[in-house]
């Protein structure tokens, strides 16, 4: 009986032993993450958890803001250098550009959902941006540091809110705002959209404290470093630009009231910030130089915003792309003026389009700094120095061929390209320059009907005489091809300004909707003149042509017979882009779009 | 450019072989020793010393036949003679059957073994001294009757089973070329799914007990001898039985895990006696099933490409110079006509053979076990070494893995009331492959592009003109880039990893009174995973010839580095139990078992990746000389459960039992923290009742039982702390500063406090009957699981920011039913043979969800996390378009229903829809329920009617088996994605049905729509009735021929049994899906590692 006893005991200790019941074991904690209520102490907690706002940033998937080149595939459309695609500068013809054929053809599907590169990039999304935001504004009062320290971060993230809706209005018109981070009891879940006044006016309020709370300079010494004053200044003179002239050429009120911002927010930086025109005093390079340059853009005085690329942290294959972007179309090169500073329709010297190498003669120094003259091919080792002549058609032989014949070289940077493995591109993205405030500045003047001989030389005429275009002033002739647009002839040269300058930057199609000329995307787009001399010298091509009914001429049609021929614009309902449907069923609320039902 | 697969094989083989012959040789020393040893036992035939006198020793035995006349009565245990039973001397033909009256009369060789047998009997080895008459008696064979199954902390007798269980035993898993236990499992048990993701070896299959679980997904818990391992790491030589919980009354003593059913794998043990080895080896050859069917012209590929671009963009793919050269190579495939100069570009009219000229057709696989078993009185072990050795496709620098396992085991009996019982488990495995640089660069993606491609820099007399042969000599052999993969696989770095997963288990067994055992176990586990990446540069060439100095670059190796990483993985379980039998009167039989169960893990993660390799030789981080960076994550997790079992059985008839759990984890709050799960079972052995006793000529056993029981579901995967809002930690790509990553910390995720277990509650009816003598063994369950409570995840607007937080708020129902099914007999001529058909069927369906808006879950499918779903949503269910044929004319698109917002462009030769809604236009609504567009459900892809059909036959010295597996209908939607291979024209490969089965106005019948690159726009491929598969197939897993050595000939020579065997996997299937799909793979939506038939040749023996 006593072994018995001796044998429970030990098995009563064991029991216990394991058993006890110690409900600590259950307690577990994360051990690699912190938690809400131990952070957003320091300015240093602040400035760290804003960090995160430009790590989401740099998906240009999906917040393509502040644009740049997304890394692998996905930069085949996600970087400024293609986004002209959407619009009349570009021809894109490759598969993979399928989204920018729907759009530009206005045969755009509503999608499922917005999601990946193929379905609505450019679209509805990024709400995870917003919420990182909001959760930032709610936070940083909890630190104990000077107000104009907080401020700091609360203005770098508020300018990041508004430049964000910013996007949204501009492609979907009124947008669900949301300025507190929500749960799934929020009202505004399932709330239908604010009207895009209330909107534009929380974004006015979020740039206004941006420009109040961040620092000109930030004294960290980093480069890029973080967004600062001048930058949120030249934000919001493009957000207030865009959103005066879409209200007055869309019929929406207080459109100077935006305008006049616009103006003044770029003459604040004019006035006061360390920008200028980057100039060499070489006006046949100067134009393209520096947007070709590879690795640091520190030092350039032009440069406002610009993303570093390094192997093995973040890389990109834009140069490998390069040729996604098809070709320049007919119609912008048409657009550039000659050396004269007429329009080729007015001026003498315009020497026609027979001869492809003609086209480039008396010309803006910037169209041959743009669209690769066959001369030039040696010196931009276009493409890989191989001695081919250029251009190349479609259909030639040799890759890298054109969709128009017009090959893009304005950001072409060869040494990141020719012997480089896939992705491994360290070409930095060129996100905001100065010359942009310089045209915001003249076109808000010119808009409000107030421009001054010196507002343009301020402005324009800088941009002019960094390729030694003769000045622009304030009565120019009209050019015929304009004189429709309902605009006055100083607006059209604006515009064209505009157009030239900031080409392959991702403008042009977000200008012609505010401008509310979706008219000018009813246009083909075309290519070089199809003549029989180029005929000729360009054996092998494979191509559709149509004959200009204005000349008589026959040019390279690029998308004839295919699914983007004959392109549409719905003037009601092209504007703005559809509602994903999955969006719609999950808030009925939202509604779609004009005629997008 | 291959490396020979015969010189590989031969030297597999030949190792093989040297392995086998050092044991048959050392095992022949042995036998002399043994024989010389027990020379004065008379034994036959002793002095034979080599395997040489084999021959000639058979001879010797014919010769010295017919000594002895014996003769007898067979009976049974209750004196009862039994007719029929078979009298047989193994190895020989000699043998005879019993007469009515159970006697039998047999004239043998003295000495020999005389074997009795009988259906559902013990075969019983006599070995014949200098008897004249035998009588024997044969006792009624346990194996279904008295058969013990293993269950939840112990084990039951088969016929007092309330529960729903499924049992698979060794013979299942032995002698197959099998790579992991799930395959050998597949199909074998009904309603265990066992859904293999491909064919690669180094890929565990997915295990699922009876269908559909939780939105959450979910699996059934794996338990080996009661430790969580993973099934797939162990050696299938090594197990002894496998058990699956399938109900919730079976698995309720496993609580919070067990919500899906429990695997309950019992590995072999040591049995009293003399040392007993048994060595296994097996040689396989796999070959890949491909299906496909690719045109192998190149001038015929050109001119389909042209065909399809020409529709797609108005352009062909390729210019007239590459027509006409690959025309002029195809009518004459001479050097010269391979090669030209266009433009300073080397231009290739040849073809390429992908398939033949990377792939070698074997791939072979050796395996090898040796076991070692016996012991004593006082004390068992059971030691066992496996090795697998399995080869990939590639014809050069070929994919290996490769699996260790050690088991050991043994039991000391301490004292009367104390065993103690050791056990160390070994599963390394490790895995060498060719690094995968990008999305192309692999052996399955050699389908999928274009085979025109050039591979090796040429060999010309000149290239840009004459003369010029020694400026491109140097790049002679060199390896294009454009094929993505041949220079990398040649090349490149190596992705290997090692996985070590060790368990050491320290038991005791306590029987302090008459009826009560005490068990404890603790095992101490941990898993080291050392994975290594190694991307080095490859130096590959252009065919733009212009430039020398440009011709060589990196292709997409130009960012080189080694990725180091480490998992280190800790657990612990800690077993307690306790039996006890209560004594009690007659007719009444009382047991009941109390435990607690304690387990802990903590898992660590760390990675280094540096840049820029000194030398491709040198693969260590140090050996670099770019950027270094650091990355690391960690986690722990705890769980702690008490639990019981009373099992009470009235006079063998009535039988009842309640199980239960009280389970907490550390995944929830602590006020939700802890649940209990009981369950309760009843059985009826309506066979025993007394108004049955006259159908006791014909039933065995009847048997009919019911279970409810309520377990929970903690399984939320990684998701460690569901209810703890954090901020994560990250390091930016974004560079704020210099080559500088930037640290940033990201907002913390909505998550519900409320959090609690999923509830699965289980109804279950069975049937067990054994009829004919234990001729026919079945078992019928029809079940009922509702899923509560499930976490869910409701799709919130997006503007919510993040994931919606997880809350208990939806339900499912899944129901089924299940049947196996076994006819056994034996023949009076040696044959003997047995049928098991083990078939299954389930459906699933929502029962509450919150989706107010009745969005249409998205995607094709409803399956997966965060998906979608609604109320009356059968699971599976695929939403598509219904398809009305293929415009034929211009006209019919004018006057069919608008297509525009599917796609632009409608031209004869495309796709038409059926305007479901008849509102004139072709389109997806707002994609609700209430509004679906012209959508509806065109099918669903859940499995109906699983089955097994295994059927063995054994006749003298040789078993056959042919088991065939598969799936009655299932309906797939072929997944259209970019580089897949169903549709024409969506990858770079040109099958020949892309050319016969497209339309044209010339084969206006065709099953697809006319020849368009789809990769991009799928207008024409859009979710629809006309291309929905039937994935519905049956295929011979298994197939085994084997032959035991005659004992005589064995045992002269010291073995106990010899056995050699073929086996073939996976050698035939039938299926109505389309080619080149194989319905058994198509689940992961893209091109793997295609399945493989194997051919293997194996020897067992034993000694």
């Amino acid at each position: 009986m006593k072994k018995y006893v001796y044998k429970f005991r030990i098995l009563l200790v064991a029991v216990f032993m394991l058993g006890a019941c110690n409900d600590d074991f259950l307690e577990r904690y994360p051990l690699d993450q912190v938690s809400n209520e131990t952070f957003w102490n320091t300015a240093n907690d602040l400035a760290t958890y804003n960090n995160f706002l430009y790590h989401l940033a740099i998906n240009d998937v999906n917040i393509p803001i502040m644009l740049g080149h997304h890394n692998g595939f996905d930069g085949l459309m996600a970087s400024y250098l293609h986004v002209d695609g959407f619009a009349d500068n570009l021809a894109p013809d490759q598969d993979r550009h399928l989204p920018f054929q729907q759009v530009r053809a206005g045969k755009q599907i509503v999608p499922t959902t917005s999601s990946g590169i193929n379905n609505q990039w450019y679209g509805y999304r990024g709400w995870d941006f917003v919420r990182a935001i909001n959760v930032g504004l709610a936070n940083y009062d909890k630190a104990a540091i000077p107000e104009n320290i907080r401020n700091r971060y609360v203005g770098e993230a508020r300018l990041f809110r508004g430049w964000f809706y910013h996007h949204i209005v501009k492609m979907f018109g009124d947008a669900p705002y949301v300025d507190r981070e929500l749960n799934i009891d929020s009202e505004e879940l399932f709330a239908s959209r604010t009207p895009r006044i209330e909107v534009m006016n929380k974004v006015l309020e979020d740039l206004n404290f941006a420009v109040s709370g961040l620092p000109n300079n930030w004294g960290d010494g980093n480069n890029p470093g973080r967004l600062n004053r001048w930058v949120a200044l030249a934000i919001k003179s493009r957000v207030c630009l865009f959103e005066g002239t879409w209200r007055k050429y869309h019929g929406l009120p207080d459109a100077n009231t935006w305008l006049a911002e616009a103006a003044a927010a770029a003459k604040e930086i004019m006035d006061n910030g360390p920008y200028s025109i980057y100039s060499t005093g070489n006006p046949s390079r100067d134009y393209n130089s520096f947007h070709r340059g590879l690795a640091d853009l520190t030092g350039n005085p032009e440069v406002m915003i610009w993303r570093r690329y390094r192997l093995g942290i973040l890389n990109n294959n834009v140069q490998g792309y390069y040729d996604l972007t098809g070709g320049a179309t007919r119609n912008v090169v048409e657009d550039y003026l000659c050396t004269d500073g007429l329009p080729i329709t007015l001026s003498n010297s315009y020497q026609g389009d027979d001869v492809f190498e003609k086209v480039f003669e008396n010309r803006d120094p910037r169209l041959r700094q743009t669209i690769l003259h066959p001369a030039d091919a040696a010196f931009y080792k276009y493409h890989n120095a191989d001695g081919l002549s250029y251009p190349r058609i479609a259909g030639m032989p040799g890759g890298r061929a054109s969709s128009t014949g017009y090959h893009v070289i304005k950001h072409y940077n060869a040494d990141d390209m020719i012997g480089k493995a896939f992705d491994t591109g360290e070409f930095p993205a060129l996100i905001m320059r100065y010359a942009e405030v310089l045209l915001n500045y003249a076109e808000a003047k010119a808009e409000l009907g107030e421009i001054t001989q010196v507002d343009l030389d301020r402005s324009i005429n800088r941009l002019r005489s960094r390729v030694a275009m003769p000045s622009l002033g304030l009565s120019p002739p009209m050019d015929p091809r304009y004189a429709n647009d309902g605009v006055s002839s100083l607006i059209v040269e604006i515009r064209r300004e505009r157009r030239i300058e900031l080409f392959g930057e991702g403008f042009r199609y977000d200008d012609l909707r505010r401008w509310k000329q979706g008219k000018k995307l009813l246009k083909k787009d075309m290519g070089i003149q199809w003549n029989s001399a180029n005929q000729a010298r360009f054996p092998g091509s494979i191509i559709r042509t149509s004959v200009d009914p204005d000349n008589g001429k026959t040019y390279i049609d690029v998308y004839k017979n295919t699914d983007w021929d004959n392109p549409v614009f719905d003037e009601n309902k092209d504007y703005l882009w559809p509602i994903p449907l999955n969006d719609l069923a999950q808030n009925p609320a939202i509604g779609q779009n004009p005629g997008w039902d | 450019m291959k490396t020979s697969l015969f010189n590989h094989c031969i030297a597999s083989v030949f190792s093989g072989c040297m392995l086998v012959g050092l044991l048959f040789g050392s095992s022949d020393l042995l036998a002399q020793n043994k024989l010389s040893l027990d020379d004065n036992l008379g034994n036959i035939n002793a002095k034979r010393p080599n395997l040489a006198n084999e021959k000639k020793v058979s001879e010797t035995l014919i010769v010295k036949a017919f000594d002895v006349t014996v003769t007898g009565v067979v009976k049974d245990q209750s004196g009862q003679p039994i007719p029929g039973a078979t009298v047989s001397v193994p190895g020989t033909n000699l043998g005879t059957a019993t007469d009515m009256d159970g006697r039998y009369s047999i004239t043998v060789p003295e000495g020999v073994n005389l074997v009795f047998s009988f259906i559902g009997f013990d075969s019983r080895t006599i070995t014949l001294g200098n008897q004249q008459v035998l009588d024997i008696t044969l006792v009624e064979s346990v194996s279904s009757l008295q058969e013990v199954v293993v269950v939840g902390y112990g084990t039951q007798q088969k016929v007092n089973l309330t529960g729903a269980v499924g049992v698979a035993t060794s013979e299942r898993l032995q002698n197959r070329p099998i790579a992991n236990v799930g395959e050998g499992l597949q199909g074998v048990i009904p309603n265990l799914n066992i859904a293999p993701r491909n064919g690669d070896p180094a890929s565990s299959p997915a295990f699922n007990i009876r269908g559909f679980q939780s939105i959450n997904g979910g699996s059934p818990l794996v338990l080996v001898d009661n430790v969580p391992m993973d099934i797939n790491r162990i050696n299938p030589n090594d197990i002894e039985s496998v058990s699956v919980l399938k109900d919730a009354a079976a698995a309720a003593v496993y609580g919070a895990r067990a919500a899906f059913g429990v695997i309950l794998v019992t590995t072999k043990k040591g049995k009293a006696g003399k040392v007993s080895v048994s060595l296994n080896s097996q040689f396989s050859l796999a070959k890949p099933i491909f299906n496909m069917d690719p045109i192998n012209d190149p001038h015929e590929f050109v001119n389909a490409r042209n065909l399809a671009n020409d529709r797609t963009n108005g352009r062909p793919a390729f210019d007239p110079d590459m027509v006409e050269g690959t025309r002029r190579w195809s009518e004459n495939p001479i050097p010269e006509n391979e090669w030209g100069i266009v433009n300073g570009n080397l231009r290739f009219y040849g073809f390429n053979n992908y398939q033949s000229e990377i792939m070698t057709n074997y791939a072979p696989t050796q395996q090898h076990d040796l076991s070692i078993s016996g012991g004593s009185e006082n004390s068992n072990y059971f030691v066992s070494f496996g090795h697998l050795n399995k080869d990939g496709y590639l014809a050069t620098n070929n994919e290996n893995f490769k699996r260790y396992n050690v088991l050991m085991k043994a039991e000391f009996k301490v004292t009367k009331w104390l065993t103690l019982e050791e056990k160390l488990v070994i599963n390394s495995q490790r895995s060498d492959k060719p690094f995968f640089y990008n999305w192309d660069v692999n052996i399955n993606s050699l389908a999928r592009v274009s085979p025109i491609q050039p591979i090796q820099f040429p060999d010309l007399p000149f290239y840009l003109q004459q003369g010029d042969r020694a400026t491109y000599e140097p790049f002679i052999g060199t390896y294009f880039g454009g094929t993505n993969f041949w220079p990398y696989l040649k090349d490149g770095g190596r992705s290997t990893w090692t996985n070590n997963d060790i368990w050491m288990t320290q038991g005791a067994v306590l029987t302090p009174a008459k009826g009560l055992k005490i068990q404890g176990n603790f095992s101490y586990n941990f898993v080291h995973r050392s994975e290594q990446n190694v991307a080095s540069k490859i130096e590959i060439a252009s065919t733009n010839l212009t430039n020398p100095a440009n011709i060589i670059s990196n292709g997409f190796s130009g960012n080189d580095f080694i990725d180091e990483r480490s998992n280190f993985d800790q657990y612990y379980v800690i077993n307690a139990f306790a039996d006890y039998e209560f004594s009690l009167p007659e007719k009444h039989s009382l047991s009941t078992m109390i435990g607690f169960n304690q387990e802990w893990g903590q898992n660590k993660f760390i990675r280094a990746q540096n840049n820029a390799l000194i030398t491709p030789l040198i693969q260590d981080l140090n050996a670099t000389i770019g950027l270094q960076q650091t990355f690391g994550s960690q986690n722990h997790n705890a769980l702690r459960g008490a639990f019981y079992r009373v099992n009470y059985i009235f006079d063998e008839r009535y039988l009842i039992e309640t199980n239960a759990r009280y389970d907490g984890t550390s995944r929830f709050p602590s006020e939700s923290r802890f649940g209990f799960f009981p369950s309760i079972s009843a059985g009826w052995r309506i066979s025993n009742e007394d108004f049955m006793a006259g159908t006791g000529s014909w039933l065995d056993e009847l048997k009919i039982r019911a279970s409810y029981g309520e377990l929970g579901n903690q399984l939320l995967g990684n998701n460690f702390y569901p209810y703890i809002p954090t901020m994560g930690i990250g390091q930016s790509s974004f560079m704020m500063n210099g080559a500088n990553r930037t640290p940033f910390v990201s907002p913390a995720g909505l998550v519900s406090p409320t959090l609690t277990w999923e509830t699965v509650v289980s109804r279950n009816i069975g049937l067990d009957f054994t009829m004919l003598g234990g001729k026919i063994d079945a078992s019928v369950d029809v079940f009922q699981r509702d899923t509560k409570n499930m976490l869910m995840r409701s799709t919130y607007p997006s503007i919510l920011g993040t994931n919606a937080p997880q809350a208990n708020a939806a339900d499912s129902r899944t129901t089924g039913w299940e049947l196996a099914i076994t006819w056994k007999d034996r023949l009076k001529n040696d044959l003997s043979y047995d049928i098991t058909l083990a078939l299954s069927d389930w459906t699933a369906e929502i029962t509450k969800f919150n989706n107010p808006n009745g969005a249409i879950p998205s995607g094709i499918t409803a399956e997966g996390g965060n998906a979608q779903y609604y109320v009356g949503q059968k699971l599976g269910e695929i939403w598509g378009y219904e398809t009305v044929g293929i415009f034929q004319t211009a006209d019919e698109v004018a006057n069919a229903p608008l297509q525009s917002a599917l796609g632009a462009n409608w031209r004869a030769g495309d796709i038409q829809y059926s305007d479901l809604n008849g509102d004139g236009r072709i389109t997806p609504g707002n994609n609700t329920l209430a509004n679906p567009g012209d959508r509806r459900v065109i099918g669903n892809n859940t499995p109906r009617l699983s089955f097994g059909v295994n059927n063995n036959v054994s006749w003298k010295n040789f078993t056959l088996n042919a088991f065939f597996q598969g799936i009655w209908r299932r309906e797939h939607w072929p997944t259209s994605g970019n580089w897949t291979w169903f549709f024409p024209f969506n990858a770079g490969h040109v099958e020949k049905y892309f050319i016969t089965d497209s339309w044209r106005e010339d084969n206006r019948d065709a099953y697809f729509a006319q020849a368009h690159i789809s990769t991009n726009d799928k207008k024409n491929i859009q979710p629809q009735t006309r291309f929905l598969q039937n994935a519905g197939y049956v295929r011979l897993k298994n197939l085994s021929l084997g032959y035991n050595l005659p004992f005589n000939l064995v045992n002269a020579i010291g073995f106990q049994n010899a056995n050699v065997y073929f086996a073939g996997m996976n050698l035939w299937e039938y299926s109505p899906i389309r080619k080149p799909l194989d319905p058994e793979t198509i689940y992961s939506g893209a091109i793997e590692y295609p399945m493989q038939r194997i051919f293997t040749l194996g020897v067992q023996v034993t000694f």
